[in-house]
């Protein structure tokens, strides 16, 4: 082996150097290389006092509570990330019901004002009791963490108040709210809707 | 793979957070002494464990039982630290205990002090190109094996061993006079 490789071959093994019979032949017959990979060996010492760094106790307890959160926050993402919608699908489902009651109740003739002067809906349910069954829709979303179960809102009244919500106001605004919709109650948005809308 | 992690981390990737919190209990500390050796700084070198935990936390489902968890992570960790360096350009260092730091067998007119040669062991090291640094870092130090390394970084078994000998090479060079 050349004086050249021989010694890249040092360098390379530096920290784990074991002596072969070739290498000791070399090192044997050329000082050069001899002093070379003593060198070496003085370099490996210095440099292996070194302290192994470590954590020190606080520092480890500092770390696993940043990693706690941060694991807490990235688990409980998706599930904010519904809370969150829901809860401004409550507040819009209000803002909109409170909306369509004064609209209706503007609207000379409509019996709308009947059906809330008597407190019932043409389908015989009070709107009190329509909203509430919209807000107990949504409420029980907000409530499971975790899974999007809405059950439909089988009321043709409660529908028609979407529904004409819908066509008044445009619904691309509402996404929340529609979010908290079934299947079923999204065909019968869209089957009220007119080509061109949103959805 | 440690028989001992194996079965965490399938523990772990069932949904125990028990066997995370072992898994990052029995590998702290040497992503640790990595981090911190990389960067010079026991802060940044705290954050860079926390984040490579993390992104294992993240991507425990996407590691295979094949290779061994703490090359994973030794992976994880090599990638955030040269990173690291690239975004900011800071010093790094070995830190130098000195305690047993055998003495000059004579005094020599020039001859330097104890400290002096850790400072300039210490800037000869944190001198060394990031790459560079990190194979010489998990080879002398965490005493990877060259083929594990190679794995880790993705790159050839003889691309890790040259990039050692020129770090070797540039640390002998520099530090010519320390003796
Ligand atoms: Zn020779």
């Amino acid at each position: 082996m050349r004086c050249e490789e021989f010694r890249k071959e040092l360098e390379i093994q530096f920290g784990t150097v074991k002596l072969g019979a070739a290498k000791k032949e070399h090192l044997a017959g050329c000082p050069e290389c001899a002093e070379f990979y003593q060198q070496l060996q003085i370099l490996e010492e210095k440099i292996l006092v070194a302290e192994k760094p470590v954590m020190t106790a606080d520092e480890f307890a500092r770390m696993q509570l940043g990693l706690d959160e941060e694991i807490s926050r990235y688990q409980s993402r998706g599930n904010r990330f519904f809370r969150f919608s829901f809860r401004y699908g409550a507040t819009f489902a209000a803002a909109a019901l409170l909306i369509l009651l004064a609209y209706f109740g503007r609207l000379p003739g409509h019996n709308i004002n009947e059906i809330y002067n008597t407190g019932n809906t043409s389908s015989g349910i009070s709107i009190d009791s329509a909203i509430n069954e919209i807000f107990a829709v949504i409420n029980d979303s907000d409530s499971q963490s975790d899974t999007v179960s809405v059950q439909a809102i089988d009321d043709p009244y409660v529908k028609m108040v979407i529904g004409n919500y819908a066509e008044s106001y445009g619904i691309g605004a509402d996404e929340a709210l529609l979010g908290g919709l079934s299947d079923e109650e999204m065909n019968y948005l869209k089957s009220k809707l007119k080509a061109g809308d949103i959805l | 793979m440690e028989s001992n992690d194996r079965e965490l981390v399938i523990r772990a990737q069932s949904g125990d957070r028990t066997a995370f919190d072992q898994l990052v209990k029995f590998n702290k500390d040497k992503m640790f002494a990595l981090t911190y050796r990389m960067t010079g700084d026991r802060e940044t070198a705290l954050d860079l464990v926390q984040d490579t935990f993390m992104a294992a936390f993240r991507e425990l489902q996407s590691f295979r039982a094949e290779a061994d968890f703490s090359s994973w992570l030794y992976r994880i960790a090599s990638n955030k630290t040269l990173n690291f360096l690239k975004r900011r350009k800071i010093m790094s260092f070995i830190p130098l205990g000195g305690k047993n730091m055998p003495e000059p067998a004579y005094e020599m007119p020039d001859s330097i002090t104890a400290s002096e040669m850790n400072r300039r062991l210490t800037k000869a090291v944190a001198a060394l190109p990031p790459k560079q640094k990190l194979i010489f870092n998990l080879r002398f130090f965490e005493q990877l094996p060259f083929g594990e390394i190679a794995q880790i970084l993705k790159k050839g078994e003889s691309t890790v061993k040259t990039n050692y000998q020129k770090a070797v090479e540039k640390l002998r060079e520099s530090l010519k006079d320390l003796r």
